[in-house]
């Protein structure tokens, strides 16, 4: 990369975590660190929410997504803006006026210690976890792309994450999530603009649209109701809002945001931002990668992108990857002629001409995929692995297409989409940690220096055993799919949980049992018929939970004896 | 609690639901024209 790149990302580095302790005040008691003493406007809030789901994966995985896939994905956000409203009107003012530090402490007051145990035991581990693969997703990339070993890649996400989230708390979290946003957006913007600017002369934006179309990339709407597709309408729309619903109202990542919300309104107005923005910046981030694919159409990208691979393909099996090559270079051409005969004949008005043009481009795309698909086999075999180069397509067109400047935003803007959710990630869990189990069950009272010092040593510990997961993670990749499939259990489950709380009769046992055979029900559905995919476990879970924790409340004999007080249906705890 | 002070409870509840219902409609129907959008896209482009 440019010295200019270097020197961008460099300084963006440099800045986020200056600021982020410049900013960082009122972290000397545990309440500032944690929540930010209440006190944080909407829109830092908002951007914080929407910075915090927004991770490297997104940047470099879900644009690569769009390039092969299309526009597809974006079914799968089709739920968030209504599980926003829901969660604006019931969970959120709820926990707020609560004044809990997790959303886990408030079910030991709704219901008993062994729920908020099990519930914050479950985040702990699967949320560890996703930490280091957070990290290792983009590291992984970085050092093929730049020829690094990976716990290089690992220190330089990591490293200013850690300091600046172990000194500054929250605080520091939420307003270097603000930069990382706006630069997020920023470089999406410039690439798209690049992206525009870089077509050959009598290739407009509809030409380009109708490219992408031909090959099926603008289908964003899939109406089947089909449980075996990962992506429809329906799954986005139904899976879509339990899952929605439960990332946002009971993830301790995500709740904490809205806590440190100055007001329920200023929490639920922080919700409303990611209700309005989620989609249409979901749209935008699968546009870059549709319109990364039409760039290519006319300018001739490498066979494998991935390098390392390509470097390990080319010393083990030179020959072979060297015919491939030569066929693909003829497709090519081949396709890109077919391509201009559609934009030549668009221009002419010639419908006849444009819809044959049309079936030989459709037939070209066709042989090239047939030639990348042999490619990758190729990779896979000498690899010893599958080989799947999604994550590397953006990176490749970044590094070997953009102007100098704009490569080192859009680098800058990959890892400040890592940091944001990593950063989230690790106050969440020095929260739970210290508030579920430190304060609950070793030391129950202390000074607030006590706890605050405890809390930046679990922010580091958690950073620590982050950075550790994520340069092991390729070694443990199975371990991790364990770990990532057992979370799906439990997501739908633990929102049934919370759906439980404002329903009088529900009791203890009743939400416990009903935990146990929700994650119980979706890992027998996940293991004995896979073919139903994970966005409908989130419903099965809570509905299972429901049902269960009702029934078993109900048959237990003993009323509900905690807090219901404490439950939605019943006056504000404050008022 | 004194009547005075439960009417102005029950003012401000009634309020909250009437923003909260214009925040409804609003971010519904952003969300309408978003998928209108989309749904355009696929079909001006996508049957080539």
């Amino acid at each position: 990369m440019h010295p200019v790149n270097w020197a961008i990302v460099i300084v963006y580095l440099a800045y986020v975590v200056w600021d982020g302790l410049r900013r960082a005040k009122g972290t000397d008691e545990i309440e500032g660190y944690f929540l930010a003493r209440r006190s944080l406007p909407w829109w830092v809030v908002g951007l914080s929410v929407m910075a915090t789901q927004f991770s490297a994966v997104t940047m470099i995985g879900t644009t690569g997504q769009g390039a092969t896939d299309g526009m597809r994905f974006v079914q799968f956000y089709f739920g968030l803006p209504l599980a926003m409203i829901i969660l604006s009107v019931t969970l959120v003012p709820f926990l707020y006026r609560a004044k809990v530090f997790t959303a886990y402490e408030y079910l030991e007051r709704r219901f008993d210690p062994k729920t908020r145990t099990l519930t914050a035991l479950l985040f702990l581990v699967s949320r560890g976890m996703s930490a280091g693969v957070i990290i290792s997703a983009p590291a992984v990339v970085f050092a093929a792309v730049f020829g690094w070993p990976v716990w290089a890649s690992v220190a330089l996400i990591g490293v200013p994450t850690v300091l600046y989230t172990m000194i500054g708390g929250v605080q520091a979290v939420a307003w270097a999530d603000v930069k990382q946003m706006v630069l997020i957006v920023f470089a999406l913007f410039a690439i798209v603009i690049v992206l525009l600017l870089g077509f050959p002369d009598g290739v407009g934006i509809t030409d380009a649209l109708t490219l992408a179309g031909t090959t099926g990339r603008l289908q964003a709407f899939d109406f089947h109701f089909d449980l075996s597709q990962k992506y429809t309408f329906w799954s986005g729309l139904i899976g879509g809002t339990f899952l929605m619903m439960s990332y946002f109202g009971t993830d301790q990542s995500q709740v904490q945001r809205h806590l440190t919300a100055s007001s329920v309104d200023s929490a639920r107005s922080s919700l409303f931002m990611s209700a309005y923005w989620k989609i249409p910046l979901q749209a935008l981030v699968l546009m870059v990668g549709i319109l990364v694919f039409v760039f290519y159409l006319f300018v001739r990208p490498p066979l494998l992108f991935n390098p390392a691979h390509e470097a390990l393909v080319r010393d083990a099996a030179g020959g072979e990857y060297a015919q491939l090559e030569s066929r693909y270079e003829q497709a090519f051409d081949r396709r890109r002629a077919a391509a201009e005969a559609i934009a030549d004949a668009r221009a002419g008005g010639n419908d006849t001409e444009e819809r044959a043009s049309i079936e030989q481009f459709r037939a070209r795309e066709a042989e090239i995929e047939a030639i990348r698909d042999d490619a990758l086999s190729l990779a896979g075999r000498v690899t010893g692995g599958e080989s799947d180069d999604v994550n590397y397509i953006i990176p490749r067109f970044v590094l070997g297409q953009l102007p100098i400047g704009l490569a080192g935003i859009f680098i800058a803007g990959v890892l400040a989409a890592a940091m944001s959710s990593i950063a989230a990630e690790l106050n969440a869990l020095s929260t739970a940690t210290v508030i579920d189990f430190y304060r609950r069950y070793v030391r129950t009272d202390g000074p607030d220096s006590h706890f605050l010092a405890v809390s930046k040593l679990a922010t580091g510990f958690w950073g620590l055993f982050a950075c550790v997961v994520a340069i092991y993670a390729v070694a443990l990749g199975s371990l991790i799919e364990v770990v990532n499939r057992f979370g799906s259990f439990f997501y739908g489950s633990i929102l049934g949980v919370f759906l439980l709380a404002p329903l009088k009769i529900a009791n203890g046992r009743g939400a416990f049992v009903g935990l146990i055979a929700g994650m119980a029900v979706v890992g027998v559905v996940n293991f004995k018929v896979p073919s139903v995919q994970y966005l409908w476990h989130n419903v099965i879970g809570a509905v299972v939970v429901v049902a269960v924790g009702l029934l078993v409340s109900m048959t237990g004999g003993s009323p509900p004896d905690r807090a219901v007080a404490a439950s939605p249906a019943s006056p504000r705890p404050e008022s | 609690m004194p009547p005075e002070q439960t009417d102005a409870r029950d003012l401000d509840e009634r309020a909250e639901r009437q923003h909260l219902r214009s925040v409804f409609k609003r971010v519904m129907s952003v969300q309408v024209i978003a998928l209108l959008l989309l749904w355009m896209l696929q079909h001006l482009f996508g049957n080539g």
